[in-house]
């Protein structure tokens, strides 16, 4: 309460702190969401990403720091409150469908619109609309146990989106999928998001998950390690599997470093930001124009000064205006 | 295999109450086999060809000691049946205790075994503590009742053959461990998981059974009735009652899917689907409670039995057992529907919708069972008449 949240952040923590009996889980994360944009946590296992998660969606409190949604407090509500804001304003899939057995899977996608306030009526078409675009209409009358596990998938994808949330919230969405699988509910979920102006904050450890995000997060033990720009992150790894690759492989590195800047020319196109595309461009060709010429060399860490968290007494640095992701607070 | 036992040591005070429970009805259905031992020593079956009766004149014929053991029967498979539903209901209630011990590397018959000599040691402790009580009154150590009224029943004049005694008394513990061990399937003993969960619909065949198979049946009571003809009603009547106890998951989820009818709000959503989905679970005892007692009624009547303690004990036994096997698959159910509402809770559901679909659920079944309990004694006074 005592610095206020930049206006144009939809979801906005401030060093949260979170123990499960004794273990901490996060250890001061401060993380600004932009309204529309597609914002991925990676880390490995037990990095803290679903406690950050669970602390953003207001599931659990965070023991310490704040979260602010759309300008007003979310730390202070209380269980009635925090409720209502997950069933009205929120969205969520989870790594497993987690749907409710016993119903079928219009009513599973329906529910979430009822426990919005939706009228019956609404609700059935909100369910049956979403059941199509995710193309799982012909099964729209079978129960989760009729279903395969990315029919699941989408069925929970379908419900997390109906009710037509401000911010959903993904976390590992694609873990129990095949590869093809995952392909589909990350563009059905990024397209959602790009078309309904949804926050999306996603949860993941594989990399090719995280690519279609606009900005990664980076955990580890609890803290944002490198809070980078997915721009950035990409070209780091395009460098290092250049590196590996070394000699033999420089073809395909290059290969590698120019796919990774078309997409993220693209993503960035989507994002709006035309001049950040062409820095991009040019940052990313750059790169395999490099690559190209010295392959032998070491990977570069793309690491920004001064952004590792906890970033309360770290002040904002020039380079991270662009890609910001933690330090809005000073 | 004993050493597992002191797993017993993780008991919650709900499992303590079942094992009681299994452990009380063990005691009491041990008294009443004891008791039928009593009597045999006190009256000697006769040998074939021998006149009859001679030393005691005012003892029951030697069948009507045979009649006291197949008495004992009713009371038996009521322990058994609790300890099916106890079996059964196990592994869902702690699945960390099952995945542990699968961790731990346990068979899937392992723990089947492990489950039954749980049960079957619950039904041992009853079984001796049935004993105590017989020697202790057969002893006068207490003298509960004076003048030896009960000295007939419990065989003082007697020396109690041991072998007898024994074999009576293990039946109660093996009774109970094997019905404990056929209700464990094994697909329960596994780690759960979300596809498993099916949702068992009712097949044609069973639902025009289920429709048929009462409806004939009282029928057929009703006109025998009408031409006096007894052997026919009590056939009619009886093939009545058991299709009413067939019907009986039907109508449940008939009410579920009737509630659940053209996408109405949450509340009655998640009660209709949820009695559909737990229709057999709570389905099955009701019937077994209502069949039982309105056939215990029924045969009490035609047998001309005179209301007295054993009826009584006999009866409030096989009620607390099929209570208790009810209560265990309610408690069943609330588990399995814990774990699939968890999604609702995480959606932000509120907890009054919960409650408030639980509520109507339960008032649903119960409303059910009632109507289903008066059909049945209203079949059973037609037979009375």
């Amino acid at each position: 309460m005592t610095v206020a949240p930049p206006d144009n952040d939809v979801l906005w923590a401030r060093a949260l702190v979170k123990a499960h009996q004794g273990t901490p889980a996060l250890r001061g994360v401060s993380l600004g969401v932009r309204e529309g944009e597609v914002l991925a946590v990676t880390g490995p296992r037990g990095s803290g990403k679903t406690t950050l998660l669970d602390c953003l969606s207001g599931l659990t409190s965070a023991d310490q720091g704040e979260i602010w949604f759309n300008s007003s407090p979310v730390h202070t509500l209380g269980r009635a409150a925090r409720e209502r804001l997950r069933r009205e304003r929120f969205g969520y899939v989870g790594p497993e469908p987690q749907l409710v057995p016993e119903l079928t899977a219009a009513e599973n996608v329906a529910l979430a619109p009822l426990l919005a306030g939706a009228t019956r009526k609404e609700a059935v078409v909100a369910a049956n609309e979403w059941l199509e675009r995710l193309d799982i209409a012909d099964q729209a009358r079978q129960r989760p146990a009729e279903l395969r596990q990315d029919q699941r998938q989408r069925v929970a994808v379908a419900r997390a989106l109906a009710h037509g949330p401000l911010v959903v919230f993904a976390d590992e969405p694609t873990a129990p999928l095949h590869r093809d699988a995952q392909d589909q509910v990350m563009r059905i979920l990024v397209a959602a998001s790009r078309s309904h102006r949804i926050t999306l904050v996603l949860a993941t450890n594989d990399p090719q998950v995280a690519d279609y995000a606009d900005r990664i997060a980076a955990m580890s033990d609890g803290r944002l390690a490198t809070p980078v720009g997915a721009r950035q992150a990409r070209e780091a790894r395009a460098l290092q599997s250049s590196s590996a690759q070394a000699p033999t492989g420089l073809a395909a590195a290059a290969q590698a470093a120019a796919r990774a800047a078309a997409r993220a020319a693209a993503v960035q196109a989507a994002a709006v930001e035309a001049a950040a595309v062409e820095a991009a461009a040019a940052e990313a060709a750059a790169a395999a124009a490099a690559v190209q010429a010295a392959s032998a060399q070491p990977p570069v860490e793309p690491v920004a000064p001064n952004t590792i968290a906890p970033p309360t007494t770290a002040p904002p640095t020039p380079e991270e205006d662009a890609d910001r992701c933690s330090p809005t607070s000073v | 295999m004993f050493p597992y036992l002191r797993l017993a040591r993780g008991y919650r005070p709900v499992d303590l109450c079942r094992w009681l429970l299994t452990a009380v009805a063990s005691a009491a259905v041990a008294a009443l086999l004891l008791r039928a031992l009593g009597w045999a020593l006190t009256v000697p079956p006769v040998p074939i060809g021998h006149p009859g009766p001679g030393t005691h004149p005012a003892g029951p014929l030697p069948s009507a000691v045979a009649a006291r053991l197949l008495w004992c029967l009713p009371p038996l498979a009521g322990v058994g049946y609790l300890a099916a539903a106890w079996a059964r209901s196990a592994p869902l209630q702690q699945p960390e205790r099952v995945a542990g011990l699968l961790a731990a590397g346990f068979g899937q018959r392992r723990l089947r075994v492990l489950l039954a000599v749980e049960i079957a040691l619950a039904c041992v402790g009853g079984a001796v503590l049935g004993l105590l009580g017989f020697l202790v009154l057969r002893a006068h150590l207490l003298e509960l009742l004076p003048d030896g009224r009960l000295d007939p029943a419990l065989g003082a004049r007697n020396g109690l053959p041991i072998a007898g005694t024994a074999t009576l008394l293990s039946t109660v513990p093996l009774v109970g461990g094997l019905a404990a061990a056929a209700a464990v399937r094994p697909a329960l003993l596994r780690p759960p998981d979300e596809g498993d969960v099916t949702q068992r619909r009712p097949s044609v065949l069973y639902l025009v059974a289920a429709v048929l198979v009462p409806l004939f049946g009282t029928l057929v009571e009703l006109a025998a009735v009408r031409r006096g003809a007894t052997t026919t009603a009590l056939l009619g009547g009886a093939l009545a009652l058991v299709g009413l106890g067939l019907a009986m998951p039907a109508l449940l989820y008939a009410t579920g899917m009737a509630l659940a009818w053209r996408h109405p709000h949450p509340v009655r959503l998640l009660a209709g689907r949820g009695l559909q989905a737990g229709a057999w679970q709570l389905g099955t005892p009701i019937a077994v409670l209502i069949v039982s007692l309105t056939g215990g009624a029924v045969a009490a009547d035609r047998l001309g039995l005179s209301p007295g303690p054993l009826l009584t004990v006999e009866g409030a036994l096989i009620v607390l057992c099929v209570l208790g096997a009810l209560l265990t698959r309610m408690a069943e159910l609330s588990v399995s529907r814990r774990r699939s509402y968890a999604p609702l809770t995480r959606m932000g559901a509120p907890g009054a919708l919960l409650r408030q679909s639980a509520a109507l659920r339960g008032g649903m079944a119960t409303l059910v069972a009632l109507a289903a309990g008066g059909g049945a004694a209203a079949l059973a006074a037609a037979l009375s008449s």
